[in-house]
């Protein structure tokens, strides 16, 4: 039984994400009205009208966090979202039919988990030139084979189940069973997993733009970090360059962890009475 | 009236052939688990059931009455053996003809509370066989689940519910409307009151008996519960170890039971030992009178008389 009260976890979880939605939407409300976008001197320190500093071209660095939350944010839920709904169907599909599908798709599941992820992206990305679409494709077409796992599982415990037997008893096709009976019952899962895997993309989008590879007309907080690490933020000590997008990327994918792990307790596949009594 | 004909032996086999409806002939069914051992759940049962007929399958659990209820209704292919469905083989029905069967023949699971999608309300688990069989328009629909919810007795508004939210009576109420609404020629029931309190045992036996005698249906009760048994039956299989070891009308078999174990099973003396995988009989290791003959082969099937099938050395 599912619980309405949110736990810590969960509350969290909200809260930071919450934080960075509100950034996005300042963003795009107020954007360069309230921001100095660009002051005289380049990597100038935080001062009363740049709150944290400029960068090397004298750019507003509270300005370009907030614009980059939008790139990352949205990078992050769109390649999840494409991970997230290859791996269900293939999941799905895979547990519910069972036999060589099962054998087939499996096999492309482990071969996909087997490949280094991290690297083939960087080399895809780079070969496909990094814009954002691009980004999101690689993201989406490399991360979901642990989706489909999980979704595999709970796909072949309900295959199983009396009520999918009694379906086929009634005549019901093998797709109408997969899309309208094995699909919802496992979209908690399937929630907990997408909410996980937004944080994952967003550190492999940012790990892809600091390493270069994103689109710098459109930067997103790995971008501001590339820049930082490229044109001497380091070396001139200026802390306020790097410092705080990081702290966004850690505390954006943190929020969504805790969330996604919150909602993967409450949708756990097994006896939730037993938790803390072994 | 009509059971007095049946049981005055007016009813044999030949000259009903035609109104067989679900017959098995010689179906068995093993699995090959770890380390290629074979476990055999059915091996050469004969089952077959008439228009309207009462029939109920007896015996223990991992006896194999699910698998042959299962069998039947085309849930599992026997690796050996037929089914037939107004005498067709059910592996050579075309698309239409296997519609018409999944129709007909309806099943009732062991357990109401896994019987039905937990994320689904009541109401469309139990529209859905209309819907998945396209019978009827969306008025229609509401009209027939309207009628078969007054005749298995739920209030409409149960069905505003989810399965998790209503009892376990009510539910196996909404399992029974479900298999009978699309006025099946055959039902069979899987122990469907295994999983309720006796109060309620009585009141499902009861709905399901008074469906069948309204629409004149054929019914196979599998059950361990020989009180259930006979207040259900007209015909009785009495299983052990995957094969059918006593067949004939309830009141003979309960009357005079001829096999060794339908006689401790009336007695209420439960078998000293588990049933033997490899031992020729299945029963040897308790029965009473033991030739040498029961350890070394398999006892043949045998007509005692009228329709009374024994598997024993004893009547062969």
């Amino acid at each position: 039984m599912v619980g309405i009260k949110p736990s810590f976890m969960e509350t969290t979880g909200l809260l930071l994400i919450s934080l960075v939605l509100v950034m996005v939407i300042l963003s795009f409300v107020v954007g360069n009205v309230i921001f100095y976008p660009r002051s005289e001197s380049p990597y100038s320190p935080p001062s009363q009208s740049n709150l944290l500093g400029t960068d090397d071209l004298g750019d507003d660095v509270l300005t370009l966090i907030f614009r980059g939350s939008r790139v990352s944010l949205s990078i992050g839920i769109i390649g999840s979202l494409v991970s997230t709904l290859i791996g269900t169907v293939i999941g799905a599909l895979s547990g519910f039919c069972g036999g060589s599908l099962d054998d087939i798709l499996g096999w492309l599941t482990d071969l996909f988990i087997v490949i280094p992820a991290l690297p083939l992206m960087i080399v895809l990305t780079a070969y496909l030139s990094p814009s954002f679409w691009n980004v999101v494709l690689v993201i989406g077409l490399l991360w979901w084979p642990t989706t489909a796992r999980l979704v595999r599982a709970r796909a072949w415990q309900l295959r199983s189940s009396t009520f999918v037997e009694g379906l086929i008893g009634i005549d019901a096709s093998k797709i109408y069973i997969v899309f309208r009976h094995i699909l919802p019952n496992v979209l908690g899962v399937v929630l907990a997993r997408f909410v996980l895997s937004i944080s994952h993309a967003i550190l492999l989008e940012a790990g892809l733009s600091f390493i270069g590879l994103s689109d710098p007309t459109n930067p997103s907080w790995g971008t501001i970090l590339h820049f930082a690490m490229t044109r001497g933020a380091l070396l001139q000590g200026a802390w306020w360059t790097f410092v705080p997008p990081g702290i966004a990327i850690s505390m954006t994918s943190l929020g969504f962890i805790l969330l996604g792990m919150g909602l993967e307790q409450r949708y756990r596949i097994g006896p939730k009475s037993l938790e803390g009594k072994i | 009236m009509r059971l007095i004909q049946d049981l005055s032996g007016i009813r044999t086999p030949n000259n009903l052939e035609s109104n067989v409806i679900l017959s098995a002939e010689h179906v068995s069914k093993w699995y090959i688990s770890f380390k290629r051992r074979k476990t055999v759940a059915l091996e050469n049962v004969n089952f077959s059931i008439f228009k309207g007929e009462k029939v109920c399958i007896i015996g223990e659990s991992g006896s194999g009455k699910s698998t042959l209820a299962k069998i039947l209704c085309g849930l599992i292919t026997p690796n050996s053996g037929e089914v037939r469905f107004e005498g067709k083989k059910l592996s050579e029905l075309n698309k239409s003809e296997k519609k018409v069967f999944r129709m007909r023949v309806q099943y009732i699971p062991q357990c109401p509370d896994l019987a039905l999608d937990p994320t689904w309300y009541l109401y469309d688990s139990l529209a859905e066989p209309l819907r998945i069989q396209k019978i009827c328009s969306k008025q229609d629909e509401f009209e027939r689940v309207k009628e078969v919810c007054e005749r298995v007795g739920i209030g409409m508004d149960q069905l505003r519910r989810k399965p998790r939210n209503v009892s376990g009576g009510e539910l196996q109420r909404v399992v029974i409307a479900r298999a009978f609404i699309l006025s099946p020629e055959i039902i069979i029931a899987d122990e469907p009151t295994s999983m309720l309190d006796p109060s309620i045992q009585a009141k499902i036996v009861r709905t399901i008996l008074d469906l069948q005698s309204e629409s004149n249906i054929g019914i196979v009760f599998l059950t361990h519960d020989l009180e259930l048994a006979k207040l259900v039956s007209e015909k009785m299989f009495v299983m052990l170890g995957g094969r059918i070891v006593e067949s004939g009308y309830t009141r003979d078999i309960l009357k005079t039971p001829l096999h060794p174990y339908t006689k401790s099973l009336l007695m209420g003396v439960p078998p000293k030992t588990e049933f033997k995988q490899n031992s020729p009989c299945g029963f040897y290791g308790e029965c009473e009178i033991v030739s040498e003959v029961c350890c070394q082969y398999p006892p043949p099937e045998s007509e005692v008389y009228g329709g009374r099938k024994v598997r024993c050395w004893r009547y062969a």
